[in-house]
């Protein structure tokens, strides 16, 4: 069959935020989707309040609307729009479950929406665990002994009859949230009791573990005809007992024999089949190492992560697909995209081979527990391709961008102690694959290493493969060894994916050196195709990588360049981390399609960030999933040749890459390219402080003061000086890396201990640290001469915490006209004196009246999708125009600014991540950001806030208050009369409820958690959810050891909270402006519009 | 240069042009037809031992081999190997990207190094076989030859250009006749339910397992058993296997398979068994270009139009225009450019397959058709 055109308008789900277990994947899924349907003229609708991805873009869909995506309010949107089909299995697991809700709400049939591909009873197979066992067993697939129990007695009994260890899994949670081996009773008590609570259904299942089975996985295809295919197979590194999500993963499987390997397949096929999936679904097993035995151990009826992993993997884009297998084509109808003229039914054979590691950011979080395991942690992840495992693997270290230089040859501290080293191969952290390589080079044995690690050996002999080149290359001497050898070991390491700086670092000498040693010996990478048949058929697509086991390139670069072509690099994100995601995408993709509308011979995309759109290979007329280092760039550089590189977009990644090319310049000068837009120099003179500062003393600008400090003792005696708190922070940073406050010299010391660990090289900077002040933001673009302020957005809180994790509004609510005049009189002096051509935002504070300078970034900024969509213009086309040499155009300035107000709220996922304390500071927390435009401030608040999965109580509820110190106490009374007036209960600790008291209002008093047996108490209130938020505004860090114990009961409050899902609000000024928005959206109905529909339809400068 | 232990290893073109690379396996020089299968790495063992690769030097597409190591040489209850497709390694020169040295998995006894020792195989690793598949593609298969020179020996290149160009096309020889068994050989499983002549033209063991498991007792003939022979074990069914080299080599089993036309004798072909019953149709065949060798090979089942995804090896195909007057008409039809993937007799229970249904290695897919050939010896 094909088209289903019955079906003219349909509504697409997305993923909203992105946080732990659901990140920037389902931005490519969708963005996928979207299009497959425009193609086919259908009218779209798009819920997602993830104003940073591509597909909120306009122009991908008919009607996007900035809502959340729960049942109430997609059936708002439904109600309007009325859609005759519904696309469910693009928006990751949130999609999911509000499809699930909506259709036992009997939605779909009150309106007569058909759910388009996957029937909702496969999904509820997959996710219900009674229900995917009875589906296997229907399959002839075995799965683990398993019991759904939704009591602890029950628990109880199932944990008896299957022993320890045991596996358990929490039900309707993201990424297996709650899970985990367990190994004894008291664990099982902790873990049971807060699965049940936490999961949407109250249901756990205790299951038999598999523990040290190999982890494989199988992305299947199937259409309505049921023709069946599998995309991609892939094996994790890790064994069953680490997420896959936590997980290195490779694909195509490595170890499984033909029988190994075809079993399981067969085994997919029979469950896709039994369970009538229409579209994509990942099946993962476990397959025991010394057996033909094996277990299906879950299915994603949907796109999911490692789809999005297998989609690049191979070169099929998997979601593309399965929208157009949902509107009702069979597979045989669709072509293979990549070569224009096979099918898209079949199975790509590869030619190299794919690592993915995922990128953990626990240093950012106070408290989190390091060790990974069946919870996902991890914020993003990196994909690298090669022709040797070792090749991959080398380069994905590298592109984790965590200062490691690969297998080998990195600055870690060691773990002397052997049964500590042991124990850490048995209880994984983050730095596993490190300390895998530690223990082969201490000399564990290989079998030993596998026996508590249960790494299959193959992977360990990889390593041992690299710690071996190691030696040889610490053996070899540029003096005294002969042209040959150093010719072979240079060969052999590059073959094995060393990069040069790792090579000078093992031999001890310079980068730049190893480049012309290498160069003189003609050791080149080259270009090769990914073209999903291993060359058989001719690829009609650019999607390439670099790799050193090949003898030529795959491109014919003489003949482009001939042909005199125009090309310009576009430099990536790279990983998505605390601080860097999808916004940098966004502002990548836009850039590279803002070039092509501008008639760019070759748009070129480097990234290698498997989670984004920029990676999808019809985006750029050639993509480079390759390493964004100055080695591998300059590589990229050197073969192209052509006009421009770009680095505003990408971030600090790419903003970075502007000064390395400083060291690599005798060989980027014989490119011939340059440095679009804004210079190296000028990036320089922002990121350098002192430069930076002088400036601004220059142009009469002010700014906090501050001094550039290298010494210890210096930085004790400036800080008595300016007077506490201070700012410790080290140059060139994003999202606050090692960003500390210090509100004593206790503190300060220990702050400059790890700041001068994260950066050896830069002095670090200390600033006077202000809390009372307003934070004020503004993004523009500068073509040199003229400049372009997109919108100021104002902070809700008070300065102090970091933008990425502030609440935003744009216009600002509380800021005098003459001063946001002063505000863009001083951007713009600013962005001239630096000679900004491209992107820019500057942060300022607001104190006294007075406007200070706080950072200056020359670049794309988190904010600017946010300041393009509510402003209507797309900055990014702007940007591309004056990187090409244009001048602004003067009609934009007249641009009206809608009468609207929009919201970005910060997505924290602290409930993934055990132990972490839910606080706020200047290094960034969240791992996501929504915004929802509204009529007015309230309006979009509460939008924005519900779309982070907060449940506001709107019209009754039970508020938990607790605040330590006398100023604060007097601060919250205002607070809480307000509260008390709107009719909700106050519940409070000790001293508040006494504070509260004296004030007159009425609360009633809750024991500390520790404060065990006596009642009532806050944690049987918690856990029996009868608050439904708390109100803890931290007391500040101090080492003193009086405030600890405050500390200690606050963090026990806060983190009690967030694990069982009730909204923790650790700012005042927010939840003021929560209460005021409570008040008057009470009085009227929330608004359902579109994006467009705030824009009156026109957006004339996207 | 190469490192002491290491040995250099050459693989030619006939026209001269040359990749070098490291060797393994055995020492010494082979020449034959080169061609490069885009097989997963899972399942290198079964590919060497596939009796179709006669002659061949055999690129793998795939970068990384011999990870899970060689099985032992073990049978099980029938007295067929377990892990192989063949008693011995039948590719001829076996080009890869890497050859895993340290394999790791519990049924290994040795390295893919050390198989091709013990069988006396030459092979080549850190080689381009990308580039090298990318020739293939664009110009065709092509004879070559490949050598394996001790450690520090330094290879001759002009010696070895004299020397490639005497290499003759071993498509020229009846090679089905070379794998082919010399003498009959029984499988009686308990209790079988009929009896299977197999015309061994260089049959793979998964074809005569599948066959066991479905309590079909199997007789394995030469390649130039007559009918009236074959007709002596008074056969359920008789099936065609498949098998190395140039279909119109095969004279006798094109004439068996004619009688079996005419007799209405339920008849399966596989692989160079398709061929021969499209040449006993009437039809012709014709040298494809670089082949299909593979395992992600989409097929439509024309009746139908559904697509499975099967396992190929073949250098030749059935060209189907000619099929029309005959009484056959096509029963698979590849995907991608439309070759023939299968035949089957308008009304007789004769029909076969391009393509692999046994897989092995590969997938499962088309396993049925063995079902399919059971219910037309039962007369349905």
């Amino acid at each position: 069959m094909p088209l289903d055109k019955s079906i003219k308008k349909i509504l697409v789900l997305g993923s909203g935020a992105l946080k732990i277990g659901q990140a920037g994947e389902f931005d490519y899924s969708g963005s996928q989707a979207l299009k497959a349907l425009k193609e086919e003229g259908i009218y779209t609708i798009l819920i997602n309040p993830n104003i940073a991805t591509i597909q909120t873009d306009p122009q991908l869909s008919d009607q996007v609307y900035l809502l959340p995506i729960t049942a109430k309010y997609v059936e708002e949107v439904i109600k309007k729009e009325r859609p005759g089909g519904i696309l469910l299995s693009f928006g990751g697991q949130t999609a999911l479950n509000v499809g699930v809700e909506l259709n036992n709400n009997r939605i779909f049939e009150k309106y007569n929406i058909k759910v388009l591909g996957t029937p909702i009873e496969a999904i509820e197979a997959t996710e219900d665990r009674e229900l995917f066992v009875k589906a296997m067993k229907r399959s002839n697939v075995k799965v683990c002994k398993s019991y759904a129990v939704d009591n602890y007695e029950a628990a109880l009994k199932a944990a008896k009859e299957i022993g320890f260890p045991l596996m358990i899994r929490v039900g309707y949670t993201l990424g297996g949230r709650g899970s985990g081996i367990i190994y004894n009773l008291e664990e099982f008590e902790v873990f049971a009791k807060r699965g049940i609570a936490q999961s949407m259904i109250n249901q756990i299942l205790i299951e038999e573990s598999v523990w040290g089975w190999k982890e494989i996985e199988y992305e299947v295809v199937r259409d309505s005809e049921d023709n069946c295919m599998i995309n991609c197979n892939m094996e994790n590194f890790d064994p069953v007992g680490i997420h896959t999500g936590e997980s290195i993963v490779v694909a195509p499987s490595q170890t499984l024999t033909n029988e190994e390997y075809h079993m399981l397949r067969s085994a997919s096929i029979r469950v896709i089949r039994e369970l009538g999936i229409i579209g994509e679904c990942n099946i993962q097993y476990a397959l025991d190492p010394y057996s033909k035995e094996f277990r299906a151990i879950e299915i994603n009826a949907r796109l999911s992560r490692s789809s999005a992993l297998a989609s690049k993997a191979t070169g099929y884009p998997l979601a593309y697909i399965a929208a157009k297998l949902a509107l009702g084509y069979y597979l045989t109808e669709l072509k293979n995209t990549i070569t224009g003229i096979t099918t898209a039914c079949f199975e790509p054979a590869l030619d190299y081979i794919v690592v993915k590691i995922p990128r953990w950011d626990l240093d950012k979080f106070r408290r989190v527990n390091h060790h990974i395991g069946s919870q996902m942690k991890s914020v993003g992840e990196v994909m690298a391709i090669g022709r040797t495992f070792e090749e991959a693997i080398q380069k994905a270290i590298r592109m984790l961008d965590i200062d490691m230089k690969g297998i080998v040859g990195n600055d870690l501290e060691p773990i002397d102690d052997y049964n500590k080293l042991k124990y850490e191969l048995k209880h994984p952290t983050d730095k596993r694959i490190f300390r895998v390589a530690e223990a082969i080079k201490k000399g564990i044995s290989i079998n030993e290493i596998y026996r508590v690690s249960r790494i299959d050996k193959w992977f360990l002999y990889k390593i041992e493969n690299i710690i071996n080149i190691e030696k040889d290359l610490r053996r070899l001497d540029l003096l005294e060894s002969s042209n040959e050898e150093k010719e072979y070991q240079l060969k052999k390491a590059k073959r094995f994916g060393f990069s040069d700086s790792q090579i000078a670092t093992i031999m001890g000498l310079d980068t730049i050196t190893i480049r012309r040693l290498r160069k003189r010996y003609n050791i080149l990478p080259y270009t090769n195709q990914i073209d999903t048949l291993a060359a058989e058929w001719p690829a009609q697509t650019n999607y390439l990588y670099l790799t050193y086991s090949a003898i030529e390139d795959d491109i014919d670069y003489e003949k482009e360049i001939e042909e005199n072509l125009q090309k310009i690099i576009v430099l990536g994100s790279g990983t998505y981390r605390i601080g860097s995601s999808v916004e940098f995408d966004w502002g990548c993709v836009n850039m590279v399609w803002k070039l092509k509308e501008l008639n760019v011979d070759q748009v070129i995309m480097v990234n290698y960030n498997p989670e984004t759109v920029s990676t999808d290979y019809d985006i750029s007329d050639k993509l480079y999933f390759e390493e964004l280092s100055g080695e591998r760039v300059v590589d990229i550089c050197e073969k192209e040749k052509g006009y421009g590189v770009v680095v505003s977009v990408g971030g600090q990644i790419a903003n970075n890459l502007a000064v390395k090319f400083q060291k690599y310049n005798e060989f980027f000068r014989k490119t011939n390219l340059k440095l679009l837009g804004t210079q190296g120099i000028s990036i320089n003179n922002a990121e350098n402080r002192k430069k930076f500062s002088s400036l601004l003393d220059h142009l009469a600008i002010l700014q906090p003061i501050w001094d550039s400090i290298t010494e210890k003792d210096e930085a004790l005696r400036f800080a008595k000086e300016i007077g506490y708190p201070v700012l410790v922070r080290p140059s060139f940073v994003l999202s606050g890396a090692a960003m500390r406050v210090a509100h004593d010299p206790q503190t300060l010391g220990n702050v400059l201990d790890l700041a001068s660990k994260v950066s050896k090289d830069n002095p670090v900077v200390l600033t006077k640290f202000f809390t009372d002040s307003r934070e004020i933001e503004c993004d523009g673009v500068s073509d040199g001469e003229n400049v372009f302020i997109g919108a100021i957005i104002e902070h809700i809180e008070n300065a102090g915490i970091h933008s990425g994790d502030a609440t935003m509004a744009i216009p600002p609510q509380t800021i005098p006209n003459e001063i946001i005049e002063n505000l863009i009189s001083i951007s713009k002096k600013i962005a001239l004196a630096l000679k900004i051509k491209g992107p820019f935002n500057i942060q300022y504070l607001l104190r006294e009246g007075k406007l200070y300078v706080i950072e200056c970034n020359l670049r794309s900024s988190r904010s600017m999708p946010l300041v393009s969509k509510s402003r209507g213009i797309n900055l990014m086309k702007i940007a591309a125009e004056v990187i090409l040499g244009k001048k602004i155009d003067q009609k934009i300035m007249n641009i009206p600014v809608g009468n609207f107000v929009a919201i970005k709220c910060p997505q924290f996922s602290f409930m993934r991540l055990d132990g972490a304390d839910p606080v706020l500071g200047v290094e960034m927390a969240s791992t996501g950001e929504v915004a929802c435009i509204g009529d007015d401030l309230p309006d979009a608040l509460i939008k924005a806030l519900e779309s982070t999965d907060l449940k506001i109580p709107i019209e009754e509820g039970n508020i938990l208050i607790t605040v330590g110190g006398e100023k604060l106490k007097k601060d919250i009374i205002p607070l809480a009369r307000k509260i008390q007036s709107l009719g909700f209960s106050i519940f409070a600790t000790e001293h508040t409820s006494e504070a509260l008291e004296t004030a007159g209002i009425r609360n009633l008093k809750l024991s500390k958690i520790k404060e065990i047996g006596e009642s009532p108490n806050i944690l049987d209130y918690i856990r029996e959810r009868k608050i439904n938020m708390v109100i803890n505004i931290p007391t500040i860090t101090m080492e003193a050891e009086k405030y600890k114990r405050i500390m200690e009961d606050e963090y026990e409050i806060r983190r009690l909270a967030v694990e069982y899902n009730i909204p923790v609000i650790i700012n005042l000024q927010l939840a003021y402006a929560i209460f005021d928005a409570i008040e008057q959206i009470r009085e009227r109905t929330i608004s359902i519009k579109s994006l467009n529909e705030y824009h009156n339809g026109e957006m004339p400068y996207w | 240069m190469h490192l002491k232990y290491e040995r250099p290893a050459i693989l030619m073109f006939q026209d001269g042009r040359y990749f070098e690379g490291i060797g393994f396996g055995a020492t010494k020089r082979i020449s034959g037809e080169i061609v490069f299968t885009t097989i997963t790495g899972a399942g290198y063992n079964e590919t060497l031992t596939d009796p179709s690769y006669q002659e061949q030097i055999c690129i793998m597409t795939h970068p990384l081999v011999g990870n899970y190591g060689v099985p032992d040489w073990i049978r099980d209850e029938n007295g067929l190997l377990m892990h192989f497709e063949s008693d011995s390694i039948k590719v001829k020169g076996y080009v890869v990207n890497e050859c895993c040295k340290e394999p790791s998995h519990y049924e290994s006894v040795k390295s893919l190094d050390d198989f091709l020792q013990e069988q006396d195989v030459p092979g080549i690793e850190w080689i381009d076989t990308r580039a090298l598949t990318k020739i293939i593609r664009d110009e065709g298969v092509k004879l070559g030859l490949l050598q394996v020179f001790n450690p520090s020996e330094k290879p001759d290149i002009e010696k070895l250009k004299q020397e490639v160009k005497t290499i003759s096309d071993p498509n020229d020889k009846h090679l089905a006749s070379e794998v082919s068994t010399k003498q009959l050989i029984e499988y009686i499983p308990e209790n079988p339910k009929g009896t299977v002549v197999l015309i061994d033209l260089g049959v793979k063991l998964n074809i005569i397992r599948n066959l066991l498991m479905r309590n079909l007792k199997v007789i394995v003939v030469p390649y130039n058993l007559d009918y009236d022979k074959i007709m002596d074990y008074n056969p359920d069914g008789v099936l065609i296997s498949n098998g190395p080299g140039d279909p119109i080599k095969c004279e006798n089993a094109i004439k068996v398979v004619k009688n079996l036309i005419e007799n209405s004798i339920p008849t399966m072909g596989i692989c160079l068994g398709n061929q021969i019953l499209g040449l006993a149709a009437g039809a012709k065949t014709y040298k494809l270009k670089y082949g299909h060798r593979g395992g992600n090979k989409p097929v439509i089942h024309v009746p139908t139009g559904r697509c499975y995804i099967t396992t190929q090896n073949h250098g030749y195909s059935v060209r189907i225009e000619n099929l029309e007057e005959s009484d056959f008409k096509q029963l698979f039809d590849n995907a991608d450019d439309n070759t023939n993937e299968g035949i089957i007799h308008k009304t007789k229970p004769i029909f076969s397959v391009q393509f692999h249904p046994e897989a092995n290695p590969g997938p499962l897919d088309t396993i049925d058709l063995f079902d399919y050939f059971i219910k037309l010896m039962e007369g349905n």
